[in-house]
């Protein structure tokens, strides 16, 4: 608690501006332009989520080092609402200087996709990706679906009812291009949360579910649920039983995935030291044990070329499936 | 408090019960004004994408509900009929704490914790404390508490408004 | 088995670095949960990261506890100045708050600790015993039992009777349509938002219910002219008596199941518990007509409640590795943290890390108790503040309280235009109870129904074929008629003793 109230004090904040100031200007003797100074101040991390979600609490874990690898203060602030619109027209209107950050999901990317958020896919710079949880196709362990193929032929006949999150959001698209990449047929069941999904797809309220491997660990673990596929290009290191889409042929490629983001005209050289800093926290055991006991691996961490690359893809992936579904709005 | 008439679930407390229950007519037309309003938002609604289109349509519970309580409205006003309409409230006081409570959430957005000095201030002044002294160590150390104990000790992020 | 868990537990107690970190855990979580604006769930989700410095076993006790605490705290808040700390504590506004108006502050907060620890105590016993037995419960829920859960729930508003009966109607039929706001889950088109994204997610019940109660009470007291000095009361720090205590235990067993039950529920928490315990209160209670001005089982109630559902979040979220309510999320995360996986198997092989969790709630509820009944004297003194102090710190309160919810200005806007149409509400005679239920049943009402027509292939008769379901809608049915029928029979009873009298 006194912790995080050390984050907040304005009083002590502008104390610690200068402080790390100096110590930054000291750490990175000039040079090169635009990375003499920074970081200046605190950084501020948008999120879009309240307090005690993943993307709260990944956000949280992730700043326990980076403050001390960037010798700044860094605190969370949650601009909650519109599937992320409030934080992307919050962190639009914030000079792109670096000292603004934005953690985003796949909700973001989406609402960006169905062109209703303040900022474009064009306006933003991956810097740090801090966890990517593909998801994966799972029934029942006792259901008659046995493969993917079962699945698909099944879905023919009368609709596969398919639990997921909210509509538009990437679990639904995962499923509706899944169904049809696959040439099948999906009855989309949305809940308000993967725990939901859980339990109706045990309860056999649906049939399949699309799930982050983190979500249904146990599950799978003890054979209560079963992977048909996931809907990865190749198969994944914790699933090395379970085809891949890619494999499959099946063009459905789709993650649950976390990280950080930064406004296009923020300098180079600041992204390289916020993703240098970040890298070098995630690195750190505290985050990586919060990884391993979320069941995700290192893999899920990455540098700002093959998140910003990954962020684009998924765009591109989520308007396609998004104007198929007749969910873009004009 | 006490009205025998009415066994159930009343107001938690303070209501003038006396000037209850009255211009049904009124309350019930509000309502229904209400209603229509409401029923012509929901065919604003944006349509449903095609394959969503078997689920149960947006629209359907808003306008049951609707439905519903303009069933209710003309029941409550065939009830209340003959009944005067209650008195114009004297509300001055009313009116003016409400005024200092929307400006100074107003002010709240825009400049953070600092407003509340001056909420608090006029608050205690409207409710009648007359001595200086006390009404202004009351504006300071009220919202000082507040700050102390729900940003520093527990984290919580006031607006920034203009200070950033 | 048991008694090497109460060893375990015992030896728990005697470990001082636990014993601390429990009480600490608890004194935070009371002051959360009593301020508005900040909930035990919030409180252990900020905490969270910093509990990777503690051995995993304290990292959870000190989170369980803050959860205990936490939810009891909210009911200080709710007696004292109607605006509830935390949102499980929204229905023991309804009469704990008349309650202490009528001078009786310190009745209400004693009998606030003691339901609440009770209740609290009844579901870990509940936990400890047969978690992975009734965990299956949480299997056997899906969106058909909701609806009927929720229409269950709000089948008290129609067995209100009396001139009242068609205005609360109305205001629970308006928290319903309030709930439609914002995105529709099962199309995803957005309703009544006016194309705002602060409202596609929604109206939270908390603003609503600050504006309604503690703002309308706030505009309610500004229009009245008395002195600014009242008289001080004795009676307002007096707590329950023994009397009380027998009047109100039927009702705090009886909430304790219902808590238990609906916190085991994963997709709901203590809020849906106490509202239910609230209604099955006032169904069974013979001081109906009391209900809403200061009756003492209306504290105990939705209290008993409440706590109830903390130890029955746990079960699924122990047994299963499902979350039971926000917080049970929360604290489920740390258990991954620290590289712990809660499910079947938990019970068997970290018994340990079990009886930690149960000592560290178990005292939790214990300390509140404590805490609460001597706290209840020093608490109840609220009451007593000069006016002109008291209301503009309550404005304070309302206002951060609606803004510290999910950092919005816009809650506090909903929160200042809900206390505005709160006192044209009151002034016309619908009180805010029902609307507050309304809100917070008709999300569930409305999705589930939705969800479900998908999984029976959009036929109603699907509901037919689900039991459980149909249990729901029979005691629903059964509540309908079972007010009007007591009133019959009384009626008739007293009617021929009266016929028999000269």
């Amino acid at each position: 608690m006194k912790r995080t109230a050390k984050s907040i004090d304005a009083g002590r904040r502008d104390f610690l501006i200068a402080g790390a100031g100096m110590t930054a200007m000291l750490a990175w003797p000039g040079g090169r332009p635009g990375a003499a100074d920074f970081p200046s101040g605190p950084i501020e991390v948008v999120t879009h989520a309240g307090l005690g979600g993943g993307t709260d609490t990944t956000a949280r874990m992730l700043l326990i080092r980076t403050r001390r690898n960037l010798k700044a203060d860094a605190v969370v602030n949650p601009k909650t609402g519109g599937g992320g619109r409030v934080a992307m027209s919050y962190v639009k209107n914030r000079p792109a200087d670096g000292h603004t950050v934005m953690a985003i999901t796949p909700t973001h990317l989406f609402t960006m996709a169905q062109g209703r958020a303040p900022l474009g896919i064009d306006d933003i710079k991956g810097v740090v990706r801090s966890t990517d949880d593909p998801i994966v196709v799972m029934v029942r362990g006792d259901s008659p679906l046995r493969t993917m193929e079962d699945l698909v032929k099944a879905g023919r006949k009368t609709p596969v009812k398919w639990g997921t999150t909210q509509i538009g959001g990437v679990d639904h698209v995962a499923a509706a291009t899944f169904g049809k990449e696959a040439d099948t047929r999906i009855a989309v069941v949305p809940f308000e949360g993967g725990g939901e999904i859980v339990t109706n797809l045990m309860g056999g309220n649906i049939q399949a579910a699309g799930l982050n491997v983190t979500e249904a660990k146990d599950q799978l673990e003890r054979g209560d649920f079963r992977a048909l596929v996931s809907l990865t290009e190749k198969r994944i290191s914790s699933l090395p039983d379970t085809p891949s889409a890619g494999e499959k042929g099946v063009n459905a490629f789709f993650s649950t995935v976390r990280g950080i983001v930064v406004l296009k005209g923020v300098p180079q050289e600041r992204v390289q030291i916020l993703e240098a800093a970040m890298l070098k926290a995630m690195k750190h055991k505290t985050y990586q044990g919060y990884l391993t006991g979320n069941g995700l691996d290192a893999d899920s961490i990455a540098g700002s070329e093959v998140w910003d690359r990954q962020i684009r893809r998924m765009y591109a992936d989520a308007r396609r499936a998004l104007l198929d579904l007749g969910m873009v709005k004009q | 408090m006490q009205t025998p008439a009415s066994p159930d679930s009343p107001p938690p407390a303070g209501a003038a019960r006396n000037r209850r229950l009255s211009g049904a007519a009124a309350e019930g037309g509000v309502l229904l004004a209400l209603c229509a309003l409401l029923y012509w938002l929901s065919t604003r609604f944006d349509s449903v994408p095609a394959a969503l289109s078997q689920n149960v349509p947006p629209e359907l519970f808003p306008r049951l509900l609707l439905f519903i309580i303009a069933g209710l409205s003309v029941v409550m006003m065939w009830q209340g009929r003959g009944i005067a309409a209650a008195p114009v409230l004297r509300a001055r006081r009313i009116l003016l704490v409400a005024a200092a409570a929307w400006i100074g959430c107003a002010l709240f957005a825009m400049t953070g914790v600092v407003t509340l000095v001056a909420c608090c201030g006029a608050l205690c002044a409207l409710w009648g404390e007359r001595r200086l002294t006390i009404l202004v160590l009351y504006a300071l150390l009220y919202p000082a508490a507040a700050y102390v104990v729900f940003a520093l000790f527990l984290g919580l992020r006031f607006p920034d408004g203009v200070w950033r | 088995m048991a008694l090497t868990g109460a060893a375990a537990v015992w030896a728990s107690f005697q470990d001082v670095q636990f014993l601390a970190l429990v009480l600490a855990g608890t004194l935070t979580g009371i002051l959360v949960g009593a301020l508005p604006g900040l909930s035990s769930s919030m409180a252990t989700a900020l905490l969270l990261p910093f509990t990777i410095y503690l051995q995993p076993i304290e990292a959870i006790a000190v989170l369980s506890a803050l959860y205990c605490a936490g939810t009891f705290g909210g009911s200080i808040t709710a007696i004292l100045i109607n605006a509830p700390g935390a949102p499980p504590a929204a229905a023991t506004a309804f009469d704990g708050y008349p309650m202490a108006k009528n001078g009786e502050a310190g009745r209400a907060l004693g009998m606030a600790a003691v339901a609440s620890s009770l209740g609290g105590i009844f579901s870990l016993i509940t936990l400890i015993l047969a978690a992975p037995a009734l965990a299956k419960i949480a299997y056997a829920f899906g969106p058909p039992e909701y609806f009927a859960l929720a229409v269950f729930g709000l089948s008290m508003l129609a067995s209100i009777s009396g001139e009242m009966a068609v205005k609360n109607l109305i205001g629970g039929a308006l928290g319903v349509l309030i709930s439609t706001i914002g995105v529709d889950l099962t199309t995803g088109v957005e309703r009544f938002t006016f194309g705002s994204p602060h409202l596609y997610e929604g109206v939270h019940f908390i603003p609503v219910l600050i504006g309604l109660f503690a703002m309308t009470e706030l505009y309610e007291q500004a229009g009245k002219h008395r002195p600014n000095y009242e008289r001080i009361r004795l009676s307002a720090m007096r707590l329950p008596s023994r009397e009380d205590f027998r009047r109100v235990w039927a009702t705090i067993l009886r909430s304790s199941g219902i808590g238990t039950f609906v916190g085991i529920l994963p997709a709901e928490g203590g809020t849906v518990a106490a509202m239910i315990g609230y209604n099955e209160a006032k169904r069974w209670s013979s001081n109906k007509q009391n209900f809403g001005k200061g009756e003492i089982e209306g504290v105990a109630g939705p209290e008993a409640a409440n706590n109830a559902a903390t130890g029955g979040a746990m079960v699924p979220t122990l047994a299963l590795g499902i979350p039971g309510s926000a917080t049970a999320a929360v604290i489920l995360g740390g258990l991954q943290m620290h590289g712990l996986r809660p499910g079947p198997y938990l019970f068997e092989e970290q018994p340990a890390l079990l009886y930690a969790i149960f000592a560290a709630m178990l005292l939790a509820n214990v300390t509140f108790l404590a805490l609460g009944l001597v706290g209840a004297k020093g608490f109840s003194r609220v009451s007593l503040i000069p006016r002109q102090f008291l209301w503009p710190s309550v404005f304070v309160l309302c206002l951060i309280g609606a803004y510290g919810l999910r950092h919005s200005m816009a809650d506090v806007w909903i929160m200042m235009v809900a206390g505005v149409a709160g006192v044209f509400l009151r002034r016309h005679g619908f009180s805010p109870a029902p609307i507050v239920m309304g809100l917070v049943l008709g999300t569930l009402l409305e999705n589930s129904f939705a969800q479900s027509m998908i999984i029976f292939d959009h036929a109603a008769t699907g509901f037919l074929q689900r039991p459980i379901a149909l249990l729901f809608f029979a005691l629903a049915l059964c509540g309908l008629f079972f007010t009007p029928a007591v009133r019959l029979a009384r009626a008739l009873l007293s009617a021929s003793n009266t016929g028999k009298r000269p």
